[in-house]
């Protein structure tokens, strides 16, 4: 009988030995250099239970967990990312010891590719490499793994790399500043790259869509906003929830629903409040370029939208940092619109890119991620990591060998 | 050279409606009787049919024990292969309508949109419970859920009866293919505003290895797009013809012509009529959209008009068969691939 050809998985690639010896020669050129400033390699299985990757990573890489349940009866994914999974063994092990821990790792990691990167021809997996600062904060932290991510780029032949350095916590701040409900603050953070993008039309919409735009709700409308009482609403509601209601609720009651009903319509943000919002990050997205320009161009956006702007010197020092630790002026660029997709980043956050403006890497400060994974204390930490199948793409002395 | 094996619903909503539109293709399907699971179509020797559950469909074209078939967009999306054999052959054949919806307890009067659900997961997350959703398209469901960024929940694998699963108590809320919304509202459930997973309707699907290794299997395809593809365009389209007096053909055609958007897709073809009654009568002939028929023939009366009829297109052809020839490119891919 024949028997069919097995083939390898349509998004996964094999390695050849001329492969192998690249990876390997780049992975070894990091390790040294990291080395030499104290970081040590660890490495962490490549299955993890599947709640690491949830708890703080955030939708997209959510939705490009591979997950399985293993034959134990485990929920777990392949490590989508290294940041988790270090995490994760640094607090389990006890390292953390109020002194600045330094690791670096190299290894496989997994992604199934969402809609468009599928058909784009994205790959279910690639090598990354990086390292992270633990327990150590403040601008010179920020500098040391920033300058780090640019040096080692040079050293693997990566031709004009730069960074392009944005900051989710300035962006937190002008949010709070504006006086919105979690939930908007939450809504517009996700949609800062979109309208980096220009896609402003579109985040106007879905705010419209959950309800981030509608003058008021029936019951709202007759509720005061300020003293909204279940027995208000329920009174409102024509009692449709009281005692005799029959229908299934799930795991909820009917005091589960009115309550946060309740706190719904207590918290209802203000229409006009959203828009603002949406303008002032639209605008304040779209401005990048070399740091001292692009700082001043966003100080006149935020004052301009009648807000404080003193954050913006956590960026100004954390330039003055990255350039002192030894990176060339020239180097670095300031892209306000800059978030990315993982969302436990916390403060400044960046996108490493070669001299043809690809991005590479990125890394940035995840001040809450320890705790998020049931560390005890808060732990200031920052990292980066290269995708090392586009670093080796783009570097001439791994290509010639 | 083998036989093309066609793949049909042998139950559920799109059972009937197949038959009926493959029938209406002039590719009526021969079943020996309804618990047999092979049939023909005696108008295209060499097409076996065989009769698999909708939900199967995909599977088989994936796994090659069929080479096209025609089952639920959303069923495809469900089970196929990403990045494999299959593919849509063709991806709206205008009947089996229905979407993916999310659907919520109606007591849940604080739940309306995807946003709340969010919301509630995180709730019922702190409360160290787990939102839980009852469906059967695990793949489709748990993706759309990851992008609003709703992480915390647990899918309840279930195959029918779903609208039962809050009442009976194993799951708090369902994501199920609703047509009309009327099982839901029956069931205690609303669907959430903007909780539409993807809307599906029937398509024709296939196996592009296979069908790019065999003559016989591409040719007997291209006649089943051709039929399909043409059937669905006559359905837009229908032929309208009338008598009209004037001087001259071109004087009449002129007439016709000062209203372009009601004159035909080419504009209309005139003739003389030899009628003995002395009149100088033209007959009019066009093809025009279905939505234009009303004013195409109020047009035609404001002529004055005699004799209008209309009547259908039964198949409407252009230059090409547009999904043969997407066929033929994503054969070509194929080959590129390799």
């Amino acid at each position: 009988m024949d028997f069919d050809l097995i083939k390898k998985l349509p998004l996964l690639k094999d390695y050849d030995a001329s492969d192998w010896i690249q990876f390997h020669q780049a992975s070894e050129i990091c390790r040294s250099a990291l080395s030499e400033r104290g970081y040590r390699r660890i490495d962490t299985p490549i299955i993890e239970r599947t709640e690491l990757f949830l708890r703080k990573s955030g939708g997209e890489l959510a939705s490009q967990l591979y997950s399985f349940t293993d034959p134990g009866g485990y929920e777990v994914s392949l490590r989508p990312e290294f940041t988790a999974p270090v995490i994760r063994h640094v607090i389990e092990t006890g390292l953390l010891s109020g002194a600045p821990l330094r690791l670096e790792y190299s290894g496989p990691v997994f992604r199934y590719p969402s809609g468009d990167e599928f058909n784009n021809g994205m790959r279910g997996s690639f090598t990354q490499t990086g390292a992270e600062l633990i327990d150590a904060g403040g601008p010179d932290a920020d500098g040391e793994v920033i300058f780090i991510a640019l040096e080692c780029l040079h050293l693997l032949g990566v031709e004009r790399p730069s960074v392009a350095l944005g900051h989710v916590g300035i962006i937190w701040d002008l949010l709070k500043q504006m006086d919105l409900s979690e939930r908007a603050q939450l809504f517009l953070i996700n949609c800062v790259s979109m309208l980096a993008a220009g896609d402003r039309e579109i985040v106007v919409e879905r705010a419209s869509q959950i309800g981030l735009l509608e003058v008021a709700e029936a019951a709202t409308a007759r509720v005061n906003r300020a003293s909204a009482s279940i027995e208000q609403i329920d009174a409102v509601l024509g009692h449709s929830l009281g005692s005799s209601y029959s229908g299934s609720l799930g795991q909820r009651s009917t005091d589960d629903v009115l309550q946060r009903l309740t706190d719904k319509i207590k918290t209802k943000d203000s229409p006009e409040a959203v828009k603002t919002a949406i303008e002032l990050l639209s605008k304040l997205s779209k401005v990048s370029g070399p740091p001292s320009d692009a700082i001043a161009q966003g100080r006149n956006v935020i004052k301009a939208a009648g807000l404080n702007d003193e954050n913006l010197a956590l960026l100004e020092n954390i330039v003055a940092a990255v350039e002192s630790a030894g990176a060339r002026a020239s180097e670095i660029t300031v892209d306000m619109g800059l978030v990315r997709e993982i969302s436990y980043y916390t403060g400044v956050v960046f996108d490493l890119k070669s001299g043809d403006d690809q991005t590479v890497g990125g890394g940035g400060r995840y001040d809450g991620l320890v705790t998020a994974l049931g560390g005890d204390r808060e732990t200031p930490a920052a990292g980066f990591a290269y995708n090392m199948d586009r670093v080796i793409a783009r570097s001439e002395t791994l290509q010639n060998g | 050279m083998a036989n093309l094996r066609l793949a049909l619903p042998s139950e559920g909503a799109l059972y009937e409606p197949t038959g009926d539109f493959l029938r209406d293709c002039g590719l009526g399907v021969s079943r020996a009787s309804s618990r047999r699971y092979t049939a023909t179509i005696p108008s295209l020797p060499g097409v076996d049919v065989l009769f698999q559950r909708s939900s199967d469909i995909a599977g088989e074209i994936d796994g090659g024990s069929a080479d096209v078939g025609i089952t639920g967009l959303d069923r495809f999306l469900e089970t196929h292969q990403e990045g494999g054999d299959s593919a849509t052959l063709f991806e709206d054949l205008g009947f089996g309508a229905a979407s993916l919806v999310i659907a919520v307890p109606d007591g849940w009067l604080d739940v309306t949109t995807l946003a709340d659900l969010a919301d509630l997961a995180l709730e019922f997350r702190q409360r160290g419970q787990n939102l839980r959703i009852a469906t059967k398209y695990q793949r489709l469901v748990s993706r759309a859920l990851h992008k609003q960024g709703i992480n915390y929940f647990t899918l309840v694998h279930a195959s029918g009866g779903l609208e039962a699963a809050p009442v009976m108590g194993y799951a708090d809320l369902i994501a199920d293919i609703s047509a009309t919304g009327a099982t839901l509202r029956e069931n205690s459930l609303r669907p959430l505003v903007d909780g539409v997973v993807c809307k599906s309707q029937a398509a024709v699907i296939g196996n592009t290895r296979l069908l790019a290794a065999d003559e016989q299997k591409l040719a007997l395809t291209h006649e089943i797009l051709e039929r399909v593809e043409s059937f669905m365009r006559g359905r837009e389209f229908q032929r309208v013809s009338a008598n009209i007096e004037g001087d001259s053909d071109t004087q009449v055609a002129e007439k016709i012509m000062s209203k372009r958007d009601l004159a035909g897709i080419h504009g209309p073809t005139v003739a003389p009529v030899f009628s003995d009654d002395g009149k100088t009568l033209f007959g009019v002939q066009m093809v025009v959209r279905r939505v234009d028929m009303i004013r195409v023939v109020d047009h035609l009366r404001s002529l004055g008009g005699s004799g209008i009829s209309v009547s259908q297109a039964d198949y409407v052809f252009r230059e090409t068969c547009e999904s043969y020839e997407a066929l033929l490119g994503k054969l070509a891919n194929q080959d590129a691939r390799k």
